[in-house]
């Protein structure tokens, strides 16, 4: 057996003064789908999800994507964002106000475009630019097509203040899926949804994580509704009671407990 | 003589308040987003001609840029003519003496940019160039524009720099206030009439701009915020 897709054993340094610490451990043991991760508010989800983006580094201990070692504390390594094939939808996603939807999808649409032709020399950089000039303000058919997929070709030419808190969430996490990564960090993405259009958007997130042979991580704060649609579930809970028990974790649904650590086993029955 | 005065005045308020605009860009961005804690002292050096006397200011401008030093040799090698008492030497002074109010309303605007924004830019892919071109700068054309506007009036306005600086030379240094002050002196009746008005036109023709900007250009007060 290879090294796991996903593996992540991260110790959160106590915040707000507190001096316990929390210990956390999940993993992936096949290469694509959702795993869900809720816990109630500080619990330390969101700073999971940055240590994993590499926007932060308040924790100790490991993350490691497809046997590349991303994080480890131990050794000093750190790489930042920018090396690492993650994508990241904060908490609360806005779109770029001074932008309209079909801009704020172009510009991650020409970066993604930009990282795929790789190293820039000087050369392709000219290149690139005439190239934004001749392309003008049209989406390239890539991008078009993800579009399409999350259900937000309609509102491509109204302003970002003219949205609904639904309608942003979908652009978001469109223009969030416009870049492609190995591991799609999402926090709290349905929020504003009604639910049946969260169960849609749901099914569309996990076909295209299929489709990409991509993981991704979701965080929410009503596991029921992606429990058909995720590998597995990471649970949180608070450190209130007892502070010399460092398994913070407790697992649900399908998977297998190692140590504080939990693979599951992914894919559909 | 009046026509070369307003001349003088509206060449270097113009060149003056473009070349700081187009200045304040990195400097704001240095004192708002660098880490480093040199910032604060670059912000105090900045804010420090506020607070100076201008005839200090002039004061030192002279020494530093006299030809007996090294910047002024080279000032003077450069120009072939030592930088005081020429249009040259009147923009530089203008140029230091107008910074803080061209560069602060960019710092705020800066400020005033969501951080989500800026990080969200971050995590699609994007270098500190592009963040910058497309997140920050077209979020803060409204400081930009501000930042103009004052720098053009108060360099309309200044008198001490440019007296002490510029050494009142008819057609090349003397601007509208100097005029101003020279007819008041010359005892003519209502000489000093002309330039004071107009000074009063520009000051106000400013104030309309600057309000207009804040109350049009930016985010209006009480808008709902995204």
């Amino acid at each position: 057996m290879g090294p796991k897709p996903l593996d992540v054993d991260l110790l959160l340094t106590g915040r707000g003064g507190s001096l316990s610490s929390e210990r956390v451990g999940f993993g992936f043991a096949q290469g694509a789908g959702i795993l869900g991760l809720c816990g109630p508010s500080g619990s330390g989800k969101t700073t999971i999800m940055r240590v994993m983006a590499g926007l932060s580094s308040r924790a100790s201990g490991r993350v490691s994507v497809d046997g590349e070692c991303w994080f480890d504390s131990a050794q000093g390594v750190g790489l930042p964002f920018e090396c690492r094939s993650v994508a990241y939808l904060p908490q609360g996603a806005s779109l770029f106000p001074h932008m309209n939807v079909r801009e704020n999808l172009l510009f991650a649409a020409r970066l993604e475009e930009r990282a795929r032709s790789g190293q820039r020399s000087p050369r392709t950089l000219i290149i690139d630019l005439l190239r934004s000039f001749r392309a003008g303000r049209g989406l390239p058919g890539w991008a078009e097509e993800i579009i399409e997929i999350f259900g937000v070709s309609d509102f491509l030419e109204q302003g970002s203040r003219e949205l609904s808190g639904g309608e942003v969430a979908r652009i978001a996490l469109a223009r969030c899926f416009l870049r492609s990564a190995r591991l799609y960090l999402l926090d709290e993405p349905f929020s504003g949804l009604d639910p049946e259009s969260r169960f849609s958007l749901g099914q569309t997130l996990s076909g295209l994580l299929n489709k990409r042979q991509a993981m991704a991580l979701l965080v929410t704060h009503t596991p029921e509704e992606i429990c058909s649609l995720a590998q597995g579930m990471v649970r949180l809970f608070p450190d209130r009671d007892d502070s010399r028990n460092p398994a913070r974790m407790r697992p649900t649904g399908r998977g297998r407990e190692t140590g504080s650590t939990v693979f599951f086993s992914g894919g559909p029955e | 003589m009046f026509h070369s005065a307003l001349s003088v005045t509206v060449g270097l308020s113009l060149l003056t308040a473009t070349i700081l605009s187009v200045l304040s860009l990195p400097l704001a961005a240095w004192i708002v987003f660098s880490k480093s804690s040199w910032t604060m002292v670059g912000e105090s050096v900045l804010t420090l001609t506020l607070v100076l006397p201008p005839a200090v200011l002039g004061y030192l401008i002279l020494e530093v840029f006299s030809p007996d030093s090294l910047p002024g040799r080279a000032m003077a090698h450069l120009l072939g003519h030592p930088l005081p008492f020429s249009f040259a030497g009147l923009l530089v002074a203008s140029m230091i003496y107008s910074l803080p109010f061209a560069v602060s309303p960019v710092a705020q605007s800066f400020r005033q940019i969501p951080p989500g924004s800026l990080e969200m830019a971050r995590v699609l892919g994007a270098g500190h160039f592009t963040v910058f071109r497309k997140v920050v700068l077209p979020m803060s054309l409204s400081g930009l524009a501000t930042g103009w506007v004052l720098g053009f009036a108060h360099t309309v306005g200044e008198f001490g720099v440019v007296m002490m600086v510029g050494g009142n030379i008819p057609g090349e240094t003397r601007t509208l206030s100097l005029k101003a002050y020279d007819d008041l002196l010359s005892m003519q009746p209502n000489g000093a009439r002309d330039p004071v008005l107009l000074l009063l036109l520009f000051s106000f023709i400013s104030l309309i701009a600057l309000n207009f900007l804040r109350g049009k250009g930016g985010t209006p007060h009480g808008s709902e915020a995204s």
